[in-house]
């Protein structure tokens, strides 16, 4: 299982996509920090809502933002099965693992550890960028271990992203559905629904759970309880990921 | 791993039938392929090869039927790669990864050493190209690295499906070269073909197909003598002996000289009772062995005489290929 899991890396890591995507984390996440940080306190920033960043907590939240990183775990996760169909290569793929279900876990587990790896990026990227607007005021930013836990919150998140699209990818042909299909489903369908039904947004796999880990409070989750609910989902969709793969012909 | 001879074949593939909705690509077809020999597979376009061999490979489940590899499913081998080499006409490779990752990758999932990669490389002749993206290679490159992905794991057996797409002549003639000393090695190759000159040089045993169903298998020599050897007769009178042999049946051909004939599907002893029963004087009786291609257009009905004589069930003639 390692040695497949290490060339499922390989298989990501001798593709252009993932500096790609990454160059969108770092890229949307530093617009973003840098556009609230801009506002933030002023009459503006205050009428959107964005209170200046002062405390620890401030600072937490801040570092929350970087779960903008899931979104680009989704497609990383949700491209590595179907990139394989695209280019015809999952026949010598299951040539080499006829059983085909550990490929399944090894994309899984790939995909997941990309995902940890955006979601730590993404977390750092504000937290550098309000750690540069304190050095400009010479002052250090307020930090604790509450932060640490903030960036870590963030990279599971994503870490989780990654792994579901990799088996939602798993259980689909098209590329383009899978990418389509996860993130319509995180930015469009959570949004909707939650809208309509408030109270469902807590079981959501992104608006609820992930959030729960990285901006805890409100209607969500415990951070135990949402890492549960988490570990179910994945466990669904690993199990559908896999029942499609074993059942279907390959080129 | 080393090849040995038993008496199991390599590949033994007992009534399979895969249908594609309503589509059957393989229709009862039952074989095996002999340890140690070169055995090729051969049929027109859309006869079922590329799919039999998928679901020989495991890629693909058979609606009726089972195949095996080594006495075994091939998902029940253990390290595949290692005992079986394959190559599928389907086979693609990523545009944005170089020869070298892809082997790599392969070498890495199939449990395999890694200094397999550049031994198989040099094998194919592959080197030079091996750090250049796949996007830029020409479809006898991807074809060469596809071969060098088959050996990765220095298999006894090698299941190769139109392993002459795409390379030029000293390319085939390459792989003809190849897979005859792997077999003389001791080692199995199972070789799917369309084009019957790349096989007749290099195969001791053929299976042929037509539709998915059987046609013939056996000993290359067996199936070209027993199907299509003509007799070529000459005779003052050809005329006469030309109405008694199409009397009887027989396919014949008048040559340039209007006193050559070619009989086809008429034994030389029956030729030969024929024209004494007829009275005719023959200065020629001869048997002229057909080469494979002869041989395979009249397995397949496809010579435009219609079934040849001993194949049994014979399809009708073709639509001809969109
Ligand atoms: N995945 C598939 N879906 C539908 N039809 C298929 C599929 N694969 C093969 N076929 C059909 O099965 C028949 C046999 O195809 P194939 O095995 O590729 O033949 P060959 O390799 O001898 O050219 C053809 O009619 C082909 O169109
Ligand atoms: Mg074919």
């Amino acid at each position: 299982m390692m040695a497949l899991i290490v060339a499922e890396v390989a298989k990501v890591r001798t593709t252009r996509l993932w500096i790609g995507l990454l160059v969108g984390v770092v890229a949307l996440g530093a617009l973003g920090a840098i556009a609230t940080l801009a506002i933030a306190g002023s009459p503006d920033g205050l009428e959107a809502g964005i209170t200046p960043i002062e405390t620890v907590e401030n600072v937490r939240d801040f570092v929350a933002t970087g779960s903008v990183a899931g979104l680009f775990a989704l497609v990383l996760g949700a491209v590595a099965t179907t990139t394989e169909q695209r280019h015809h290569t999952l026949g010598g793929t299951f040539l080499a693992t006829p059983t085909r279900w550990p490929v399944v876990v090894a994309k899984v587990v790939g995909s997941a550890a990309a995902g940890f790896l955006f979601g730590v990026v993404g977390a750092l990227v504000p937290l550098i960028a309000v750690a540069g607007d304190f050095a400009l005021e010479g002052e250090i930013v307020p930090f604790g271990s509450t932060v640490v836990v903030a960036v870590l919150a963030v990279a599971a998140g994503s870490a989780f992203a990654g792994a579901i699209a990799a088996a939602a990818g798993a259980a689909l042909r098209s590329q383009l559905i899978a990418i389509l299909g996860v993130l319509g489903w995180a930015l469009v369908i959570e949004s909707l629904v939650g809208a309509i039904l408030p109270g469902t947004v807590r079981w959501f796999p992104f608006s609820g759970l992930t959030n729960a880990l990285s901006q805890p409070g409100g209607d969500l989750l415990s951070a135990p309880a949402a890492g549960l609910m988490m570990a179910v989902y994945l466990g669904v969709a690993v199990a559908l990921g896999i029942a499609v793969t074993l059942s279907r012909d390959v080129d | 791993m080393s090849a040995r001879r038993t008496d199991e074949p390599a590949i033994e593939v007992a009534g399979l039938t895969k249908r594609f909705g309503s589509i059957t690509a393989v229709d009862g077809l039952s074989f095996g392929v002999e340890r140690g020999r070169v055995t090729g597979f051969l049929g027109p376009n859309g006869s079922g090869k590329t799919t039999t061999m998928r679901v020989v490979l495991g890629l693909a489940a058979p609606t009726e039927g089972t195949a095996t590899v080594m006495g075994r499913p091939y998902a029940a081998l253990d390290r595949p790669l290692a005992r079986v080499g394959a190559l599928l006409e389907s086979t693609g490779f990523h545009p944005g990864r170089t020869g070298r990752q892809h082997l790599r990758i392969a070498a890495t999932a199939g449990g395999l050493q890694k200094e397999r990669v550049d031994e198989v490389l040099d094998q194919v002749a592959m080197r030079d190209y091996a750090d250049r993206r796949v996007k830029g290679y020409s479809s006898g490159m991807r074809q060469r690295l596809g071969l060098a992905a088959a050996l990765l794991g220095d298999p006894e057996l090698l299941v190769l499906d139109e392993p002459g797409n795409g390379l030029d002549p000293a390319g085939v003639a390459w792989l003809r070269g190849f897979l005859r000393a792997f077999a003389d090695a001791g080692r199995t190759v199972f070789v799917s073909s369309h084009l019957l000159a790349e096989m007749a040089q290099t195969v001791d045993r053929l299976v042929v197909i037509d539709r998915g169903s059987l046609v013939r298998e056996g000993p290359v020599q067996a199936i070209t003598s027993a199907v299509a050897s003509d007799v070529m007769v000459r005779s003052p009178d050809a005329d006469r002996l030309r109405v008694a042999l199409e009397a009887e049946g027989a396919t014949v051909s008048v040559g340039e000289d209007p006193g050559s004939l070619t009989a086809a599907g008429v034994a030389i002893e029956r030729v030969g009772e024929l024209a004494a029963a007829a009275g005719v004087v023959l200065h020629l009786l001869q048997s002229r062995e057909a080469s494979l291609e002869e041989a395979f257009l009249r397995l397949t009905g496809r010579d435009g005489a219609g079934s040849a004589p001993g194949a049994p069930e014979m399809p009708p003639p073709p639509e001809p290929p969109a």
